[in-house]
Formats: C-alpha cells, structure tokens, sequence
C-alpha cells in the first residue's frame, strides 16, 4: 500500500488530561504535496512525530508506504521519513555543512565512499555545493534549513515533512526554502507534507488537511479550503492575498467570483471588469 | 554576532605544521609537554624552547596573534610565579618583610615554573591555532579508542564534545542577546562587590539556562529523527589521514626526546 | 516628547575592520512611527542598538530628548539614552526569568529605582496595557503559552513607560491571528503619544503604519522617505531586496495591462478605490 495512512489514533500526551488527537483518521497519497493547518496546539505536529515514529500512538496504527511504525521498523523508518524543523539552530549537529549531512549517513553505517557521493548530490540540489565546509554560525537561517533538507535527501527518503520550518526565515530565507520545494516537487515519489501558518506556503500545496478539535475538520484540494476565509479567520492563519482582496471586495458590495483565485488569475479577472 | 578571540582558536592556514595529521599534533604536544618537566638546567630548556621557536616560525602564524592568545593566562602565570617567589623557602635569603621571604631556591623555582607555564602554553596555542577544534576531537576520540575495551563510551563522549563546541557561538550569541535585553531594562551590571554581580547575573543565567534546554530536547529529537541510536555503531565521515610527513614529525621529536634525555641524565 | 537626532554616526566592533555602520544622518521626529527595513546584516540591529545606548558610536552624535552621546560618552551617559527608549528584543519571551509574571515586569521599575508603589501600579498598567488579564500576575511565566510570554515580555519593558519603544521583529514566528493583534496593540501604543521605531521584513506592515520609512544597506542609510515614495521607486525596493508589498503588486500588474489607478499601499485602499468602478462595470 502507497502513501500514509493514519487509523483511528489517539494520541495523549504525557501529564495532559485530554487526549489532543481522537480515533483519527487520514490518508495521504504518495507523490502528493500535502499541508496540515490548524490552531496552536491542534496536534499537527504531533501527526507529524507520530509519521515519523518519534512517537508512538495509543491506540490506532500509521502505515507509511506499506510499513507499519513500530519500535521494530523505526531504523527503516528514520530513513524513508524526514523532518525539518522549526529552528535552523536546533537542528544542525555537525560541525560544517558536509559534517551535518553526514550525521545522518553515519548512522545508516553507510561507508565513506557511499557518503561522498551522496553528500555532494545532496548539496548541489540544494544548491550548495560552495558552502560544504562552512561552519553553521556563518549561515543565514534559510541557509541552515536547505542544509537540514539536504541531510534528509541524502537518506534518499519517501517522504519529507515540514514542521513550521520557515516560521523563522526572513523573506528570502523563506523563498529559497519554498523554491527548493517546488523544485523537489517535480519528483514524483517524493511525499511533501508542510505544516504551516504561512498563506504562500499553504497555496502551493495540492490538498489541505486542517486540523482541530483532536481531528480532522476538514479536507480537500488547496484551493477548495482556501477561499473559505471564514474557516480560515478561525484558525488564525493567514488569507492568501487574492482571497483577502476579494473578501474585502464582497464587503464593499461588488459581486466577486466565487471560489478561490491565484493572484495572477485575480489580476485577469480585474483586468476583464475594469477594461 | 561575537567572534571575540579567545584563547585557543583556530587561525586559518596552510603551513606544513597545518597540514600535518591532528593525531600527530597532539603526540607531539603531549610528549613535549612531558619532555617540559624533565627540563632542569639551562641547556635542556633552551634546547626546548628553541624547538618551540622553530615550530612557531614553521606555523606561518604571526608572534603578536600568539601572543594574544597567551595574554588572557599572562595574570595567572604572574599569580602563580610571584606566590613560587615570595613564599618558597630554602637556599640563602635574600630579603624578608612580614610574612615575605625572598630565597635562592625560590627563586630558582619560580623560574622554572614560569618557563614550564610559558612554554605548555604556548605549545598548546600552537596546537590549537594550527588545527580546528573539530580535528583535534577527531584526534582525542582515536587516542582515547583504547579505552573502549574498558567500556567508556568512546564514540558518545566524542560526538558529546563535538556537538557542545558547535553550539558554544550560537550560545555565546544568545547570552549577549540576553544581557542586551536585560541592560536594555535598566540592569546594571557593573557596579556593587563581588556578590552583587553574581546575584545581578541572574536575570542572564536563567533564560540562558532554559534556552539551552529546549536547544538540547530540539536536538534530541531532530538527532533521533534523522537516526541516531546511542546503541549502534556508526561510520566516520571525517577520516584522517596519517602520512610520511607525521612520521618525519613523530622521528624529530623523539631525536629532541633523546637530546634532552641524554643532557639531563647522562651528561 | 524626545526627538532622536542621529548625526554622521558611525559604528566598528572593536575585534572587526569593517564598519558596522557608517555615517548615518537621521531625524526620527517624536510621535512618529518610523519602520526599519533592509536584509538581514544590513545595520538595522546596530543602528537600533545605539539608539538605546547599548553600543557607544566610534563617530558621530546621538541625540534622544535632551541627553546627547557621541564616542567620548560614559556608560552613565549611554544609560541616560535608555530613561527615554525601551527596546523590545527579538523574540522577546527569551528574556524572561523571574518566578511570576509580575515580578518580571517589576524588573526594569525596579532597576529605575521606583518606589514599591509606582513599580506596582506600573506592573499593572503594562499588565492592562498588553491585553492580559490581572489574574496571570502571579504565575509562572514559564507556563504560558508562547504569544502570552512575549505579550509579557513587552510589558516588560512597556513599565518602564518609555516614550520611545524600538520592536526587532515583533511578530516574527506568531500565527496569523495573534499577529493581527500585536499589531494593533503597537498601534495603539503609537496613538498614546510614543514615537515606535518597528524592524520589520513584512512591507504589509510598513505600508499599514508607518509614517516614515528608513531603508539600510551594508551599514549605510539609503533613504528616510515615506511608504508611498518607497514603494513606488522600484528600483530602490530591488536595489535593497524589498519585496512590494500585495496591494502595490496588484496596482502595479494592472497598471501594467492599461488600467488607470492611482497609488495605493493596502489591499484595503485598493479594494476600496476598484469597488465603485467594479459596481459601475456589472450593472
């Protein structure tokens, strides 16, 4: 069986009187590019820990690609899933660019050779060859993400997962990471799932998953949540721009057309009405 | 950003004594500092210190950065010499005041302790300025290989050390960030005894502190995520690389070894 | 009402050749709400820093209010500039410490040597002032959730009742919603009369607030001007990595493609300027 699939988790966290994910389930079809939204605390990146065998559900199973995540499985595991997460600092163990890369492949026990090689890819598609022995404390904070990035296609995984990791990037930190996606979005085996609060980021994912209320509220393609401003309004992400516009438009009492826009098709449709 | 120099770091180079393996660097630098103590007379030390000498000159690293990273020692070496010259006892007495008394042997002592202190010192500043501090783990970790048949953690205790000198700027960073914020709310960390300072680094140490635990649990996780288990074995990337030129090296210092041996003991 | 008056200043660490900053000549009129923009490493940090006396400039004249500093200034001197600024840090939530919430907003009052008093009045009114409830006072700060720790963290500093507030990145890392909320917060603390100097990377909150806008490059001042000419110049927004914000790209596609429109910097003024001609075009 391809793709992720989560059966009826529950999940509480240690200490906590309610359990924040209740009977859940979800699936998420290899290949795709998938973005979980929802309020802090909803559980979104618990989904994720719990994909990724960080942690372990209570009841319920996750099958990633056929494997069931198990204690067992959790070497397999680490290998095919990758996580980057919200702090670039936190994240990066080696000592330079290559070395942090390498962590990863050393606890594969790949040999060296092996390593090499698949450092270097790894750093040309991110588009960093140059930097391979800078030491982190000279890299802006997109610099360090596309390095976590890197140590995670080196592994050669099936699924790669964003946990908030651009929350903390300024502007061009944040298009190079989102540019590297849409490029490593052409492969497609690769599953993408991005948690985010960012509105660039959500439009550029093919389905939307929001989260709340210890499950799943809701599902569909992009567009299809995104002009549901008020679902939106809720769970205090942000409004892509034309949705915002034409928001603002419907205010003022013109007749907007339903259904989401991308920017440029809005720009289209304003250009039609005003010409 | 604070790239402050501070003693023992590393200063860029390409140099013979740069490229020479960690591993015999560090040889060197322990056997010379064991070679150190058996120094006792004029022709032994100067024969050190010329070795010394060459060494630095070799290192292509300029006099006056050596010199600034022995300064920040100079006060505890001057402490601990001019303690050697006014307690010591022993030999004739040159001068006595109160609890003071000035001998021969003292200071002959001190002179010995100073030089001692001057020269490690300065070894290990040329250790530590040719090689990265990553290398040089590299170089502790095999040396303390050994070890491993007496069950210490050899490989956890390296990546121990490695990880903490890669987080020492990013924390060192965030304490100035930190005192900036405090200072900013009217702290004043300059004024008051001893004890009021102390007690004015609280509001640093405690966010401090809390960062550098969430810092640790994060990277726990990210560490787990990408693989790691404390209990498996692990390939190297970083590999060394031992050739003729460590030997030549490792040979030099034993022809120094047999010179100062046969001075102090034969002669 | 203090002015800040920044004359040819200048600014080296000390371990560094490069100047950190160079010959900025600047006016921030009191009461205004001035953003600061450029990429990161552009100076802004720096410059921000003088302002509120943590760094001594190597050249040049600062002026906040009466007090004046230049290279030859004490460190009493340079704490002078701090009785009129407050500085909200990035990330500010990392800077706390105290047991309670209270006790960690007595800290900067305490430290101006207020009385018991007026150090307890001050903690309330930031208290109020931030949106957060009284009874939160006396717990952990440690406890709280993440946009409730820097709410404190603001207050913070807000009891120190500066009448000039400097915020790094204040909503950097907050969601949607509680962003919307610091920023109305931070407007409202321009309406009561303090001069705000924002950094900011998000041109949205520019064009939405301020009044005038100070673009940095490589340590040096580009220009001090007003949104609308910012954002109309755009070769200076690519010069210095500027991205437009939404509304002038959508102004400026349509322009592009032959509609007549005027300058606007909001999706709320553009929306309001197309609505009646939209209405015109369908009935």
């Amino acid at each position: 069986m391809d793709g992720i699939k989560l059966e009826n988790i529950t999940y509480t966290y240690p200490g906590a009187s309610q359990p924040v994910l209740k009977k859940l389930n979800l699936q998420l079809p290899r290949g795709q590019w998938t973005t979980l939204i929802g309020k802090n605390g909803s559980g979104k990146s618990t989904i994720a820990r719990l994909i990724d065998g960080l942690l372990v559900a209570d009841e319920g199973q996750v099958i990633v690609n056929g494997l069931t995540v198990t204690e067992d499985h959790l070497t397999t595991l680490h290998r095919q899933v990758g996580i980057v997460f919200q702090n670039p600092d936190n994240q990066f163990v080696g000592a330079t660019v290559a070395d942090d890369i390498a962590f990863g492949l050393e606890n594969q026990q790949l040999p060296r050779d092996e390593m090499t090689r698949r450092i270097d890819k790894a750093l040309a598609r991110v588009g960093m060859s140059q930097l391979a022995d800078t030491e982190p404390s000279l890299l802006s904070g997109g610099q360090k993400q596309r390095v976590a990035i890197a140590g995670i296609l080196a592994l050669e995984p099936q699924v790669i997962i964003l946990d908030e990791a651009t929350s903390m990037l300024d502007p061009a930190g944040r298009q190079t990471v989102l540019n590297l996606l849409a490029q490593l979005r052409q492969e497609e085996s690769l599953t993408i799932i991005t948690i985010t609060h960012d509105p660039v980021e959500m439009t550029m994912a093919d389905k939307i998953v929001v989260v709340d209320q210890q499950g799943i509220a809701d599902e569909g393609p992009a567009g299809e949540i995104l002009c549901q401003a008020d679902l939106l309004h809720r769970l205090g992400v942000g409004i892509p721009v034309a949705q915002d516009l034409s928001e603002r438009l419907a205010a003022l009492g013109v007749a907007v057309p339903a259904g989401y826009l991308t920017t440029n098709e809005m720009v289209e449709w304003l250009c039609r009405k005003l010409s | 950003m604070t790239n402050a120099i501070v003693f023992g770091s590393y200063v860029p180079g390409d140099s013979r004594l740069h490229r020479l393996d960690p591993r015999a660097k560090l040889l060197l630098c322990i056997a010379y500092v064991i070679l150190v103590f058996f120094a006792n007379s004029w022709a032994t030390c100067l024969l050190l210190v010329a070795a010394l000498l060459v060494t630095m000159v070799m290192s292509r690293v300029s006099f006056r950065l050596y010199w600034r990273g022995i300064r920040p020692l100079a006060w505890i070496i001057l402490l601990t010499v001019a303690f050697q010259v006014l307690f010591s006892t022993g030999g004739p007495v040159y001068w006595r005041w109160w609890l003071f008394t000035v001998t021969r042997d003292g200071l002959v002592n001190s002179l010995i302790i100073f030089f001692r202190f001057m020269v490690i010192v300065t070894a290990s500043t040329v250790l530590t300025a040719t090689t990265p501090t990553l290398r040089i783990a590299d170089a502790l970790s095999w040396l303390m290989q050994p070890l491993k048949a007496i069950k210490v953690p050899v490989n956890q205790i390296t990546l121990m050390i490695s990880i903490a000198l890669r987080f020492i700027p990013t924390i060192m960073d965030e304490a100035v960030k930190i005192a900036n914020a405090q200072r900013s709310r009217g702290m004043n960390l300059d004024e008051g005894g001893l004890i009021r300072r102390l007690t004015r680094m609280v509001p640093i140490l405690i966010p401090l502190f809390v960062d550098s635990f969430k810092r640790a649990e994060e990277l726990a996780t990210a560490m787990e995520a990408r693989g790691y288990d404390p209990a498996a074995p692990r390939t190297h990337y970083r590999q060394l690389h031992w050739y003729r030129r460590d030997t030549v090296s490792l040979l030099l210092l034993l022809a120094l070894a047999v010179a100062v041996l046969t001075l102090r003991f034969v002669i | 009402m203090p002015e800040i008056k920044l004359n040819n200043v200048a600014f080296a660490y000390s371990n560094s050749k490069q100047r950190a900053l160079t010959e900025v000549n600047l006016t921030i009129p009191a009461g205004s709400y001035t953003a600061l923009v450029g990429h990161t490493g552009s100076g802004k940090s720096t410059l921000v820093s003088l302002i509120d006396g943590l760094l001594k400039p190597t050249a040049g004249q600062i002026t906040v209010g009466k007090q004046t500093v230049d290279a030859s200034a004490r460190r009493q001197d340079l704490a002078k500039l701090r009785q009129h600024v407050g500085f909200v840090f990035q990330f500010p939530e990392q800077q706390l410490f105290a047991e309670t919430v209270a006790k960690d907003i007595a800290f900067g009052p305490e430290n101006l040597g207020w009385g018991q008093e007026r150090v307890a009045t001050a903690v309330q009114e930031a208290l109020n002032a931030v949106g957060l409830p009284a009874d939160l006072a006396e717990r952990s700060p440690f406890m709280l959730s993440g946009g409730q720790m820097r709410r404190v963290a603001i207050a913070g500093v807000l009891a120190m009742q500066p009448e000039v507030l400097i915020l790094d990145e204040p909503t950097a890392g907050l969601d949607a919603k509680s962003t919307e909320q610091l920023l109305n917060l931070i407007a409202t603390f321009h309406q009561e009369g303090r001069t705000i100097i924002l950094i900011t990377h998000q041109m949205e909150q520019v064009a939405r607030y301020a009044d005038q806008v100070v673009v940095m490059n490589h340590g040096q001042l580009v220009t001090a001007t007003t949104p609308a000419q910012l954002f109309a110049d755009s070769q200076l927004m690519a010069a210095n990595q500027l991205n437009r914000p939404a509304a002038v790209q959508i102004a400026h596609q349509l322009r592009k493609r032959g509609v007549d429109l005027q300058a606007v910097l909001t999706l709320d003024q553009l929306a309001k300027t197309l609505a009646p001609r939209l209405k015109g075009g369908t009935d």
